[in-house]
């Protein structure tokens, strides 16, 4: 099953510098990503999971080359973003298309939904405007939008519904691939389904790949394909979906699979606690970044850091103890 | 609320050719109807004069905030947008401004420029663009950092794309309700200026001159001279207040910031 | 055994300018001592105005009826004075936000010692005792250091923790928690919800557990009520609630969680959206969303009725009470 790669990152590195004061010379640095790598296929879903301050808003930003990274290539149809000049950038940017978590600050209140959607077509100056205007129409039909809401406000719809609005806006220029930034978090559970189910049908309809993330294991394991598990701006594990979840390998993978609340009450196990909490990313440990909080932690653990191993075909760990 | 909403003033078309002979003339009190308001020292109806000074003030005001407006605004985008040094040099170059009491400020301006008209506005327009770069900072500053100006960057939109079609329709309410906050201002200024002389030409019928020229006829009793002005600083000023609180008030709920 | 809260017919209504919201119509429950009720539903179905008005937290000029029976007492008929002196002391109450429900200018300790000096007084010494003890209750580590620390130097699950502190620092008879979780790290709820069920025990508290996640409730709760567009439509034990769902609704519900111990390959849609709690309804409020909706159910209001122990709010059990 060789499928082919869209988009390769490799070693994505980005520290952000945190002054201590307005003369101070002495600068504090973030470490934000640090040393990302992984490949997406095309048509696939790959998820980044991960929770607070794990780095992901900062790579869907580089991702986006909404940030410079400071140091690795993010490769796209063989060529490394970074190193494109700004107009070659702004047409690549018609074919990685983003959607955002929240459905309320993600649409320009003062613009109607018609406009919203069409602003990519406007930005890059595709067709008339009356072309723009039916494709427009195309893509709310696409997302289940009617088409008398063209001339509405953003303020006139539901959560789900400006949601869909975002999605119309990323299809429009026919993009490849689509990197989702918690889109259903926001949303009522009765209408995640509805958004998520939308999501699946418009990848086979579109051949769209989606890079996807999420905190919600739950969600990324109904909707992806591979996931890599982010900790303190680094990638701790990495697998195939059904292998990550039927045999998690990092000790924070496991922890963060037992925490979750399962909806079912006579599986009342003492949810697995993860101890302590997530140290700052300004100060990282030293050597493997979770030793602070992992049970299975050794002498080697404080001093080493570890690397993205292997262990079997689709499924690395960055652990030195995952020998099993 | 709303209720405060006093219509401006529209200057109607009374002459103000000064006539000496009706000198001193009490107003409707004493059941002169010819002269509403009574007569000035020179004779000058003093009705048609407050009429005509209501052009002069709401024209400087109007004047003042449109400098103001498209000044600050712009002082303010540009230093919220590009931030960093163009941030902290205009910022410290406002505080500069800032930092002086507003009518020494005015009264600088004008003793290096000379008085006159344009110059009282522009004097006064100084004093604001400051402090209007400063709001519309502000604004901007906010409005940046929300995720559908991302969304746009992302799309691929140009910076001026961005500035001209997301930020300046979304900071314009705020921006809006410190205008009408600043017209009032501008009339009461204009009269102070006008009160201390520097503003405009003794003839020129600003009530601020009127006021300023009626005290001396305090003492011998002819009170309508200063005293009208005077109501009608306070009118004007009062009522472009209120009209802004109005305004606020019925932005405020569709105000997103 | 008398229930420590009985909520009886509790209808809220807020005037507005665009109508009457009945945001809640219709509410039934019963806590007893020690146990814990879930409350789950979406944004808009009127939990969060439930427990609101349960600590008479809304305005004066929201129309209130019904009765809320606390320890045996009417609390809707109590006066503002003996209402401060219920709460924090007798039922607390802690909210999603950690970061906008704690002061930012007081120190921790002000902030636990106000609550135990309102209502318990003691010497100073043994407020500041007090408070020490519980933040080590709440295992923040290193208690007695950090108590004088400042909300913004702490992280999203300590604020959190303290806010349990604040509440639980009087012994409560009961707790309700809105939400206490939702803006929570997945693994941070754990310690949480952990740390709840624990002290729950311990203090044989109450508590009422407002979330709409049902993965939370099923770990937790004994009982639970499902609300939906202001009125409970399904009341049962969890596992009662969760093996043998019988409101339409709950079923849709939970058809359409993703969830971890299933595969599923397309999660079913519950139709529709959530109605608009300002217009008139006829009958069922499920009625435009129900894959089971006959003509009968749009005619009249449906009451609740009692199956066993369970309470369901839906013309398809009409014949079984």
């Amino acid at each position: 099953m060789d499928k082919e790669i869209i988009l390769e990152v490799k070693n994505l590195t980005k520290y952000f510098p945190i002054k201590k004061s307005a003369f101070s010379k002495n600068k504090e640095f973030l470490r934000a990503v640090y040393d990302l790598s992984f490949s997406v296929c095309k048509g696939d879903t790959f998820a980044i999971v991960g929770e607070s301050g794990c780095g992901k808003t900062t790579t869907r930003k580089l991702l986006l080359k909404l940030l410079e990274a400071d140091k690795g290539e993010v490769i796209y149809k063989g060529q490394d973003i970074f190193k494109l000049d700004d107009n070659s950038m702004r047409k690549l940017r018609t074919k990685l298309q983003v959607v955002f978590q929240d459905p309320y600050a993600s649409l320009d209140p003062k613009w109607r939904i018609g406009k919203i959607i069409g602003e990519p077509l406007a930005i890059h100056g595709v067709g008339t405007s009356n072309r723009r205007r039916k494709r427009v129409e195309e893509l709310m039909a696409l997302v289940g939008l009617r088409p008398e809401y063209y001339d509405r406000y953003p303020h006139e719809f539901s959560g789900g519904q400006r949601q869909r609005i975002g999605i119309a806006r990323a299809l429009a220029l026919n993009p490849e691939i689509i990197i989702a930034d918690e889109p259903v978090s926001a949303l009522d559970v009765s209408i995640q389904a509805q958004v998520l189910n939308m999501f699946k049908k418009l990848q086979q309809q579109l051949e769209l790949t989606y890079i996807f993330i999420s905190h919600d294991l739950s969600v990324v394991k109904h909707i992806s394909d591979r996931v890599a598990v982010m900790y303190l701006g680094q990638i701790v594990e990495i697998a195939e979906t059904s292998l990550l979840f039927d045999n998690p390998l990092h000790p924070y993978t496991k922890a963060l699979l037992s925490s979750i609340p399962v909806p079912d009450p006579s599986k009342k196990e003492e949810l697995k606690l993860l101890e302590g909490e997530v140290p700052s990313p300004v100060n990282p440990p030293p050597g493997c970044c979770f030793h602070t909080r992992c049970v299975m932690a050794g002498g080697i653990c404080k001093t080493e850091e570890p690397k993205l191993v292997e262990i079997e075909k689709g499924h690395q760990v960055r652990c030195h103890f995952t020998k099993d | 609320m709303i209720l405060g909403i006093f219509a401006p003033f529209i200057a109607t078309e009374d002459p103000i050719t000064p006539v000496l002979e009706n000198k001193f003339q009490a107003g409707f009190w004493v059941g002169n109807y010819n002269h509403f308001l009574g007569t000035d020292e020179l004779g000058r109806d003093i009705l048609s004069r407050i009429i005509y000074g209501t052009r002069i003030s709401l024209k400087v005001g109007y004047i003042v905030v449109f400098i103001t407006a498209v000044f600050g605004t712009f002082l303010g985008i540009v230093s919220a947008y590009y931030g960093k040094l163009v941030d902290l040099l205009l910022m410290r170059i406002t505080d500069i401004f800032l930092s002086f009491p507003p009518l020494l400020l005015a009264l600088a301006v004008v003793a290096v420029l000379g008085t006159g008209l344009e110059n009282a506005m522009l004097a006064i327009s100084l004093i604001y663009i400051p402090q209007m770069a400063r709001i519309v900072r502000g604004s901007v500053l906010t409005v940046k950092e929300l995720p559908y100006i991302e969304a746009s960057r992302a799309l691929g939109a140009k910076n001026y794309w961005i500035i001209i079609g997301h930020i300046l329709p979304n900071i314009l309410a705020p921006a809006v309700v410190y205008l009408t906050f600043l017209l009032a201002d501008a009339i009461l200024y204009t009269a102070a200026l006008g009160f201390l002389g520097v503003g405009i030409d003794p003839s020129t019928p600003e009530w601020g001159a009127m006021l300023s020229n009626g005290r001396d006829y305090l003492l011998i009793g002819k009170w309508w001279v200063t005293a009208f002005p005077g109501l009608m600083i306070v009118i004007s000023v009062l009522s472009f207040n209120l009209f802004g609180d109005g305004l606020r008030e019925a932005l405020d709920p569709k105000m997103d910031l | 055994m008398k229930p420590i809260l009985d909520i009886q017919n509790l209808k809220v209504h807020f005037k507005t300018d665009a109508g009457t919201v009945r945001a809640v119509d219709g509410v039934d429950l019963q806590v007893n001592a020690g146990e814990t009720l879930g409350l789950v539903g979406e944004s808009g179905c009127g939990k969060s105005v439930t427990s609101l008005s349960m600590m008479r937290l809304l305005s004066e000029k929201t129309d209130i009826t019904g009765k809320i029976f606390f320890s045996g007492e009417n609390i809707l008929e109590k006066s503002e004075r003996e209402m401060q002196a219920i709460r924090g002391n007798k039922i607390s109450m802690i909210f999603q936000d950690p970061m906008t429900s704690l002061n930012p200018v007081l120190t921790i300790a002000e902030q636990i010692e106000e609550v135990i000096k309102y209502h318990q007084g003691g010497t100073r010494k043994d407020i500041q005792a007090r408070a020490v003890e519980m933040m080590d209750l709440v295992k923040i580590p290193d208690g007695e250091r950090r108590i004088h620390e400042y909300p913004h130097q702490m992280s999203g699950g300590i604020r959190q923790r303290i806010m349990i502190a604040m509440a639980l620092a009087c012994k409560p008879e009961m707790l309700i928690a809105d939400e206490p979780t939702t803006a929570l790290d997945v693994t941070v709820q754990a310690q949480i919800l952990a740390l709840i069920r624990e002290l729950q025990v311990q203090f044989k508290t109450a508590v009422l557990l407002i979330t709409h996640d049902l993965g939370v409730v099923a770990q937790v709760a004994d009982k639970i009520a499902v609300m939906y567009a202001g009125q409970i439509v399904e009341y049962a034990s969890a596992k009662e609630l969760f093996y043998s769902p019988k409101h339409p609704y709950t079923k849709g519900l939970l058809d359409t969680i993703p969830r971890i111990d299933r595969e599923d390959k397309e999660l079913k849609e519950i139709k529709g959206m959530v109605p608009d709690l300002s217009q008139d309804f006829k009958g069922c409020r499920f009625y435009p969303r129900c894959p089971k909706a006959t003509d009968q159910c749009c005619r009249k209001e449906i009451e609740l009725i009692e199956i066993g122990k369970t309470r369901v709010r839906c013309l398809l059990y009409s014949d079984r009470s």
